[in-house]
């Protein structure tokens, strides 16, 4: 099995080698045979990986313990499902999985685009066969999952106890997905850059893989989000963590992207800025990977460290050099095809976005790479931690939720003032009177005027929606729930993005409470004693061992009350698994009442069954998820299969360069 | 391992966790074990932690953890410091000399907000020369369109405007 799995990653890797060479003779000696050729080497490539693939599963399935990488992430006593998910649980593991996903997308792509965009596959099959060359380098000579071990151990050592928890089973496996799928957009890029074919027609091909790829991140983030939230007992769901906010880069990059990219397609401009932003997304994909493995900051993520990481540092060079080099050496040709006319327009909305997720974005760098330049130039270790982003990113953050309300209100070109005011009405009445009511009720000004913005932001969000249903019903005569449903279908595009606007703006009111109005306590409690937290009272009821196949369990039962009324029992545990006693994980207990979260911490505990506990009221987190549920279906909304209108259709190759010349 | 084993490592671990650590680390452990033994019969073995002493160890770095604050960790160091924090607390000492305290022993790596000083300010005004560069950027942006796009484009009428803008949907496309 191990020499089926290793041999197909060779041969993918001299496949692969051959592919690029295919491509590029193929293109420019005009040879249509070997082009083809090379299409389908990119095919037997992603074919090949994903064998290999397969048989690390299975590997891991039949605890083959002869393999070192399987050896030293599981164990016969794992439940399967972490079996199965412990494969990505290292980095030899991650890599193939990443390159399985990059090959096996790019592949995909190839396929759905081998008609509509001939010109640019040659490039972006050799753009991707490179990258996808690098990681099987990296798999078959530092980082093979297939290295077998002298001696067979009886049983294997397992899973790194953080990773055993149902976070596993979802946010490594969407999170490498999004930054592999990063690939195809750059491929794409790097193709028209090449080609000089800057038209429209690549950005038509991107659009959709990007958005891929942005989504895939989000959710990574979002669930990652959520096993922090009920794994490392913070409280929180957010630490910026170094790890987090490296992956939390490329996000911020591809929406500002997945913006600007509406200007050019609708009115020519920002060419070489929608190039520039689609090549930091990439290369900070890479970075983020750099830095992970090679444990230069110091993160919970830290099992991820490794030896490969200059191999990671040669690949981001490499990146950079090409990247860069190609736009400037076709920086002549991306002229704009029109003007902007003025600030007060959807571009000039556009371009503040953009302008506040770069600059949120590089805020996030600089805190997280900050350390890095204090040890080198100054000599001196610090941590950058919640604080510095906190105050950063949040004013930040709050300008473009007003954006976010501002936006849609705008016209293309220039906006007329008294229509826009006309717009402002109702949302700015609303701002009014929650501000008036939070002035009132809540304590922390800058928490009322956050609530202040999201009700403004979410007022024109739902308004815009109402409009868009209203002018169909009176075009066409239709039901209500027919109109709503067919506007969302229509118009994807536009509806989805507000439904994702509003994900954003549910989650901001469930961010801003949970940072504003958290309440947390600590407690030392014998079994029977009570304390209490804002309006409730707990009562610790004492603690329970328990065993499961892997793992001692400690328990904590605690029960909850809202004043005098019972609301829920909750359980706070500590595990310590099988060759990891020394290195005990933990589940919080935490209940919905209301609207709080009670979030219950078990810290240390005595033989008496004395336990030292620490208790967080959370409020409106749950809003946080219910944004995350909204996000998906926003998301599908984007994806929804759109009829391509006919003049796209049309050859508008190289526009950006005739209209030039 | 039996399963009565296993069960005396589980208890084991702490002291285990103690021991190994104690090699990795910097005399400032030793300081605050000292202390801790000195203030044993102020400080019980756990003592309840006020608000504010939580607030405290949420702003220090657990030294000996990866990315935990001293509040979050569950290793012995970040207990002690924490019963010290406490003890400091109860002492009468201000938040700031209690931050002071820890930021001498064990450097400023262990404050989570990095002090507003020296180079340090570098960190903190890095965001906003960034933000600065970006809106000079795009001041500079406006203008250099305003300068070319005037007389580019023949003006529309207003009217011919909603007339076109009547007959197109809101992306574009004919009715």
């Amino acid at each position: 099995m191990a020499q089926l799995g290793s041999g197909a990653l060779v041969l993918a890797l001299v496949l692969a080698v051959y592919g690029i060479g295919a491509s590029f003779i193929g293109v420019r000696r005009r040879v249509p045979e070997l082009l083809a050729s090379s299409y389908r080497a990119t095919y037997g490539v992603a074919f090949l990986i994903l064998v290999a693939l397969i048989v690390l599963v299975i590997s891991f399935v039949r605890h083959d313990f002869r393999l070192a990488y399987v050896a030293a992430r599981s164990s016969r006593d794992m439940p399967i499902q972490y079996v199965i998910s412990a494969f990505y649980g290292g980095q030899e593991g991650s890599l193939l999985y990443w390159a399985a996903v990059a090959s096996g997308l790019g592949a995909l792509a190839l396929y759905l685009h081998r008609r509509s965009d001939r010109a640019l596959l040659p490039y972006m099959t050799m753009t991707l066969l490179a990258i996808v060359t690098f990681f099987l380098l990296v798999l078959t000579i530092v980082a093979s999952p297939f290295r077998l071990l002298p001696v067979t151990p009886p049983d294997g050592a397992g899973l790194n106890p953080l990773l055993r928890d149902p976070g596993m089973m979802a946010h490594p496996p969407f999170l490498l997905a999004g930054y592999a799928s990063l690939t195809v957009p750059f491929a794409f890029g790097m193709a028209a850059l090449v080609t000089g074919r800057l038209g429209s027609d690549w950005l038509r091909a991107i659009r959709r893989w990007t958005l891929l790829a942005w989504a895939l991140l989000g959710l990574g983030l979002l669930i990652g989000a959520w096993w922090a939230y009920h794994v490392l007992g913070w409280g929180g769901y957010w630490g910026w963590d170094p790890v987090e906010n490296l992956a939390l880069l490329p996000w911020l990059t591809a929406t500002a992207f997945l913006h600007s990219v509406i200007v050019q397609e609708r009115r020519g401009m920002l060419k070489v800025w929608n190039l520039a932003l689609l090549l930091a997304t990439f290369a900070l994909s890479v970075f983020g990977t750099f830095i992970v493995r090679s444990g230069m900051l110091s993160s919970v993520h830290a099992f991820a460290v490794s030896t490969v990481g200059h191999w990671f540092l040669a690949y981001l060079a490499l990146v950079l050099i090409v990247g860069i080099g190609l736009l400037l050496y076709r920086l002549p040709g991306l002229q704009s095809e029109r003007q902007i006319e003025s600030v007060t327009s959807r571009e000039g909305g556009f371009l503040l976005n953009n302008l506040l997720l770069t600059a949120m974005a590089f805020a996030v760098f600089w805190g997280t790479t900050f350390p890095l330049f204090s040890e080198l130039f100054w000599g001196t270790r610090i941590t950058v931690g919640p604080p510095f982003y906190n105050r950063v990113v949040g004013p930040l953050l709050l300008v473009l939720l007003a954006l976010m309300g501002l936006g849609p209100l705008l016209a293309w070109r220039r906006t007329e003032l008294p229509l826009l005011l006309r717009n402002l009405r109702w949302p700015l009445l609303a701002a009014g009177v929650v501000a008036g009511l939070g002035v009132v009720v809540l304590d922390r000004w800058w928490a009322v005027l956050a609530y202040a913005v999201t009700a403004f932001a979410l007022v024109v969000t739902f308004q815009e929606y109402c409009r868009g249903v209203r002018a169909r019903r009176r075009n066409v005569r239709e039901a209500l729930p027919v109109a709503a449903w067919e506007v969302l279908r229509r118009n994807n595009r536009r509806y989805g993005g507000y439904l994702v606007h509003l994900a954003i703006l549910l989650m901001a009111v469930g961010i801003i409470a949970s940072n504003a109005f958290q309440l947390e306590r600590q407690f030392v409690l014998r079994p029977g004693e009570q304390g209490s937290i804002g309006p409730y009272t707990i009562v610790y009821r004492g603690l329970d061992d328990r065993r499961t196949a892997d793992a001692e369990v400690v328990a904590a039962k605690v029960d909850v009350y809202r004043g005098e009324r019972y609301a829920a029992t909750v359980e706070s545990y500590r595990f310590f698994y099988r060759n990891y006693e020394d290195q005990p994980t933990a589940r919080m207990g935490i209940t919905l009442v209301g609207l709080d979260d009670v979030y219950v911490v078990l810290d240390r505990w005595q033989d008496d069954g004395t336990a030292s506990i620490r208790v967080y009221v959370n409020p409106l987190v749950i809003w946080i998820w219910v944004g995350g549920a909204v996000f998906i279906l926003g998301t599908l909304t984007l994806f929804w299969p759109q009829p391509v209108p006919a003049p796209a259709r049309l050859p508008r190759t190289v526009s950006g360069l005739a209209r030039e010349a | 391992m039996t399963a009565r084993g296993w069960r005396a490592r589980v208890r084991r671990w702490r002291v285990a966790r103690l021991s190994a650590r104690v090699s990795q680390l910097v005399p400032g452990f030793v300081i605050v074990v000292l202390m801790s033994f000195l203030f044993a019969g102020a400080v019980q073995a756990e003592e309840a932690l006020s608000p504010e002493a939580l607030e405290i160890a949420n702003q220090l770095n657990c030294p000996v953890c990866q990315g935990q604050s001293v509040r979050d960790s569950n290793s012995e160091l970040a207990r002690q410091m924490r019963q010290l924090i406490q003890h400091k607390l109860d002492t009468g000492e201000s938040r700031e000399e209690i931050l002071q305290y820890f930021a001498d022993r064990y450097g400023v790596s262990v404050l989570r907000e990095p002090p507003r000083q020296g180079h340090f300010w570098v960190l903190w005004w890095g965001p906003v020369v960034g933000l600065a560069g970006g809106i000079l950027l795009l001041v500079l942006y406006f203008r250099r369109r305003d300068a070319a796009a005037s007389g580019i484009e023949e003006p529309v009428a207003p009217e011919e405007l909603r007339r076109v803008e009547q007959l197109l949907e809101p992306e574009g496309r004919v009715r």
